[in-house]
């Protein structure tokens, strides 16, 4: 399998830029998740692999070979669209073997692909209907075949589990998985779900406004989040980010602070900053209606059922904090103290943004 | 089906229209079956008093009547194929390409609908005569192998194939032909096929383009044949020229019949489902 690296790659429209000197390497025969809000730039960034897009500035190599000025069919890129682009005039296999027809590949070599894939996405059955007569999930699986079938050294994916339903997606993410550990094509996958990059990616990128916010695996993500976007962007829900004062070894929130351990004292004094924000993700903290050494009082705002597990709204000195918790859940409008895990909390540079490290890890 | 009370006003309203409509097609063919007499003297019954063949048998043996009938279907025949190619391949790249000034080609290409018959054609006639081209069904064809309402039409229709197929095409290194043949035709034949018969009729009825292009009999096609029947060649044979007019219409009448359930699609529905 052969790697995919982006050099200084720009896109723009008219004026507006969309992507700015982007630089990533998409490991070959691994997982990268593209992952932004909508209009961050990630599919832009596919299509522009696929030729779909013409590349501003910048250089893409694939293979190790630049292909800014290769048209899409020489690129031997397999891509599933957002809306699975199947041919409403055709029937399944047509439809998979379409890609196969197009490059000449003779009959009998055609069928056994074409059946081999039909196989593999356990679409049997199915061979003589055409996408109206099927389900979503069925028609997000052909559109697998049609991938699969090519055979190609990439494989890219926009969306490509947006249209299925909550349960069809654990399962279609799973299958993704079987797919690619068969075939261990270079596999680029868009997507705007945290959820699916996490459990999909061996390599994730993060992209805000055509910047690359961080990259890195789904664990980095979690534990050593490169900025602010970063970290509110990664968890469900995000990481708590408020502005604090750092000073005589204690953090400043509001009218209260927290004195914090040593080695984090050692560590934000180097910095030589007091004004700085603080990430706390919502599981990281813990809660009790009696106050204890070291804790921030608030009061109960709004409380959350997400199933097994509560959201606790806590209005902190006027700033809002979500605390996950999965027992003992106090009432709305009690007040209660929040003891912060100082072993996985983030501070942040006030202007960049960027992540100040942790003496942690 | 049951007639429910308050539908029966705008029943008898449809009755009628389709009576008024019919009318004029029936009163043709019942008179091309009459004695110029009985046409005379019998001008309101749509049955003839004497049925007669006597009318077609005249219009075949007083005129070359096949050779006309086959210039009017060469001519229409060629109008409709190469209007249906050209506006394809404009419809085509006015939706999928991307090239600048495109909006405003296809502006200037749609105000071109707005501008009436009889403003070109002087010039048409005058360029026509110029190539030498005057009194030939060549000259004919020649102004008419391309039209903006074709353009229009199946842009429009071209609109509702999501691009996200033709990029998938693409991307499997199909070309452009491969994508117009089998991609884009097969997903909007209905409108394809209902622009066409449009483009037929409209040029096998056409008359002021031809009278003015041809001059020899052998070339006419039948609304020039019809004329002669009408006008100063050998005064008014009013039931030949039923009979005429009778087998005028049978050809776009069976073509409609043929194709009505795609004409119908196209004008109730839009783009591709």
């Amino acid at each position: 399998m052969k790697s995919i690296q982006l050099k200084n790659i720009v896109k723009r429209y008219g004026n507006n830029t969309v992507v700015s000197q982007l630089n990533l390497d998409f490991e070959a025969g691994k997982r990268t998740i593209l992952l932004g809000p909508s209009g961050c730039g990630k599919s832009t960034i596919l299509r522009m692999i696929a030729g779909l897009e013409d590349i501003s500035e910048g250089d893409l190599l694939m293979g190790g070979e630049r292909m800014n000025d290769v048209v899409p069919g020489d690129r031997d890129v397999a891509m599933v669209f957002q809306n699975y682009a199947l041919f409403p005039h055709m029937t399944v296999e047509e439809n998979i073997g379409y890609a196969l027809k197009i490059h000449k590949v003779n009959e009998k070599e055609r069928q056994d692909r074409v059946s081999s894939a039909i196989k593999m996405l356990e679409l049997e059955g199915y061979e003589k209907r055409t996408p109206r007569e099927l389900s979503g999930g069925q028609r997000q699986r052909v559109a697998l075949a049609r991938a699969v079938v090519k055979q190609s050294h990439y494989f890219l994916l926009d969306e490509p589990l947006s249209n299925l339903d909550a349960q069809l997606r654990v399962h279609a993410r799973k299958e993704l998985l079987n797919l690619h550990e068969t075939y261990k094509q270079t596999f680029i996958y868009v997507t705007h779900d945290q959820i699916e990059a996490m459990t999909l990616g061996h390599n994730i990128a993060l992209l805000y406004n055509g910047d690359l916010q961080m990259y890195g695996t789904p664990v980095d993500f979690y534990n050593k989040p490169a900025n602010v976007f970063t970290a509110t962007f990664i968890g469900s829900p995000s990481a708590n980010i408020s502005h604090v004062t750092f000073r005589n070894g204690r953090v400043f929130i509001g009218n209260q602070n927290l004195v914090l351990p040593e080695v984090w004292q050692a560590h934000l004094t180097a910095t030589g900053m007091e004004e700085m924000f603080i990430g706390i993700h919502p599981e990281t903290v813990w809660i009790s209606d009696t106050p204890t050494e070291n804790s921030l009082s608030g009061l109960v705002t709004t409380v959350e059922n997400y199933g097994g597990r509560w959201g606790i709204h806590i209005d902190i000195d006027n700033e809002n904090w979500i605390v996950v918790m999965k027992e003992d859940v106090p009432v709305k409008g009690s007040t209660v103290y929040l003891a912060p895990d100082f072993k996985k909390m983030h501070f942040f540079h006030p202007e960049t943004e960027l992540n100040l490290g942790s003496p942690f890890h | 089906m049951k007639i429910k009370e308050h539908q029966l006003g705008l029943h008898f309203l449809f009755i009628l229209t389709v009576l008024v409509l019919l009318f004029p097609l029936v009163y043709a063919l019942s008179n091309s079956f009459k004695t110029l007499n009985d046409a005379f003297n019998n001008v309101f019954s749509l049955i003839p008093r004497e049925f007669t063949l006597q009318n077609y048998i005249h219009v075949f043996t007083r005129l070359d009547f096949m050779r006309i009938v086959g210039n009017t279907f060469f001519i229409s025949t060629t109008v409709t194929i190469f209007k249906i190619i050209t506006s394809l391949l404009a419809a085509y790249s006015l939706v999928f390409f991307n090239f600048k000034g495109k909006n405003t080609l296809y502006f200037i290409l749609l105000s071109t609908m707005f501008i009436p018959f009889t403003v070109t054609m002087i010039p048409n006639y005058l360029t026509i005569s110029s190539w030498g081209l005057g009194d030939s069904l060549i000259g004919v064809l020649i102004p008419q192998l391309a039209d903006v309402l074709g353009i229009f039409l199946l842009r429009q229709s071209m609109r509702g194939i999501p691009r996200s197929l033709i990029e998938y095409a693409q991307l499997e290194g199909a070309s452009t032909y491969n994508i117009i043949t089998g991609i884009v035709i097969p997903l909007i034949r209905p409108n394809i096929i209902s622009t066409g018969i449009l483009f037929f009729v409209n040029s096998w009825n056409e008359y002021v383009w031809p009278v003015l292009i041809l001059k020899t009999k052998s070339k006419f096609t039948l609304s020039l044949a019809l004329q002669m029947f009408i006008s100063s060649e050998g005064g008014t044979d009013f039931t030949i020229a039923m009979a005429v007019s009778v087998m005028t219409m049978i050809i776009p009448i069976t073509l409609y019949l043929i194709f009505q359930r795609y004409i119908l699609d196209t004008f109730t529905t839009s783009g591709v489902k």
